[in-house]
């Protein structure tokens, strides 16, 4: 098997994937992860995953799994640990054995997977561990993927959060059709980072769950409103400790290990310097877009 | 008693927070504000086995109250932690 390697940059910051010349997978990367492509003279990767055959986990210990507590319909995730590796099996719904292993140096900065299942499982495996080995690569630098829906409106990016089915999309979608000039950004997972200066920058990503939304574009984040279901539409700006609990709870991370934890920590307090955050009481309609945006806009 | 692992104390914009991020407590999903007296009772004994009279102590150390109030405030604190789950 001939590797071929591509580098991608996400949030400026650059990656690179090695994988099979003759992968399927490749065909499935071009809609989603096109747009990311850097040229390959770009150096200063900030992590380097291949896939090969073949990650054991050996006589590593088990640190932490998911299986008892994992929602239906989520990934079941089992980690392991010894003193030159951290690993990772993923078990994608439905599937009783695991569709991919993945072992990251404990710098993070290199990271080995192999994958198994029919083509769909690999793929939306694949996805997943891409996204994986960036959350943890870009811990350091003050970097996080959010579990949102961002759409841009007057220069800002403004995102949307909430559980799974809360209707963080539906609400992006009535910015879009209330308000002129609303571009969406991602719809389910774009990166915010917060720069030396301070401030926080909301870039697109190859990861938007079903919408297919891969948009290679940035903007200054305006404000992260929270969204909870409601019978009327009401704006309210959060406190500190409101704000921290609702970035927490939809931002990855992985907060076992202290330096990680520390790391999203510093992200989490360096956005809400930066960002007001919200909670948006709303219906489904458009009108809520306009209570919301008319709130978010003139803070 | 000890402080269940995985809880840390941390400092949010300046108010002692306590945040569930360890293994077992990935799935706690709440924040913990403490006031400065807490904040103090939990750096001293975070890692360490303790009870109500060594926080009682702790009070009377620092603050000089009688035996008698710092008893009270200790039992308070701790039936406090005791009742959220952090401490067992």
């Amino acid at each position: 098997m001939t590797i071929k390697t591509q580098k991608y940059k996400v949030a400026e910051h650059l990656f690179r994937i090695g994988l099979d010349a003759d992968s399927v997978l490749w065909g499935r990367m071009t809609e989603s992860y096109g747009p990311f492509e850097a040229a390959e003279d770009e150096t200063a990767c900030i992590f380097d995953l291949t896939i090969c055959d073949g990650v054991e986990i050996g006589d590593a210990g088990l640190v932490y799994s998911n299986k008892e507590t994992v929602e239906p319909g989520f990934i079941v995730l089992n980690v392991y640990k010894d003193d030159r590796n951290h690993y990772f099996e993923f078990i994608q719904p439905g599937s009783k054995t695991a569709n991919g292993r993945l072992s990251i140096s404990l710098d993070l900065s290199t990271a080995k997977f192999c994958l198994s299942g029919t083509e769909f499982q690999q793929w939306q495996t694949f996805n997943t561990v891409v996204n994986f080995c960036f959350m943890l690569a870009t811990n350091h630098y003050k970097t996080v993927l959010a579990h949102s829906s961002c759409v841009t409106y007057k220069g800002k990016a403004w995102m949307f959060l909430g559980k799974s089915g809360t209707g963080k999309s539906t609400h992006s979608r009535m910015w879009l059709s209330a308000l002129e000039d609303t571009v969406l950004m991602n719809d389910d997972h774009p990166v915010i980072r917060v720069h030396d200066n301070g401030e926080a920058i909301a870039y697109g990503s190859p990861w938007s769950g079903k919408t297919k939304c891969y948009k290679n574009m940035q903007a200054p984040v305006g404000g992260i409103i929270r969204i909870v279901r409601a019978p009327y539409n009401k704006a309210r700006r959060l406190s500190v400790i409101e704000s921290y609990a609702s970035l927490m709870t939809s931002f990855s991370g992985i907060t076992w290990e202290k330096e990680l934890a520390d790391g999203r920590d510093r992200t989490i307090q360096s956005i809400i310097a930066a960002v007001p955050c919200w909670r948006m009481e709303c219906l489904p309609d458009e009108d809520a877009a306009r209570v919301c945006s008319e709130a978010v806009t003139n803070a | 008693m000890k402080i269940v692992e995985g809880f840390r104390l941390r400092e949010i914009m300046g108010q002692a927070t306590v945040i569930g991020e360890g293994v077992n407590q990935v799935d706690f999903n709440k924040l913990i504000t403490l006031n400065a007296t807490a904040a103090y009772l939990w750096k001293e004994v975070e890692g360490k086995d303790f009870n109500q009279a060594n926080l009682a102590d702790l009070l009377v150390k620092k603050y000089g109250i009688d035996e008698e109030l710092a008893q009270k405030d200790a039992a308070a604190v701790l039936d406090k932690w005791i009742e959220i789950g952090l401490v067992k």
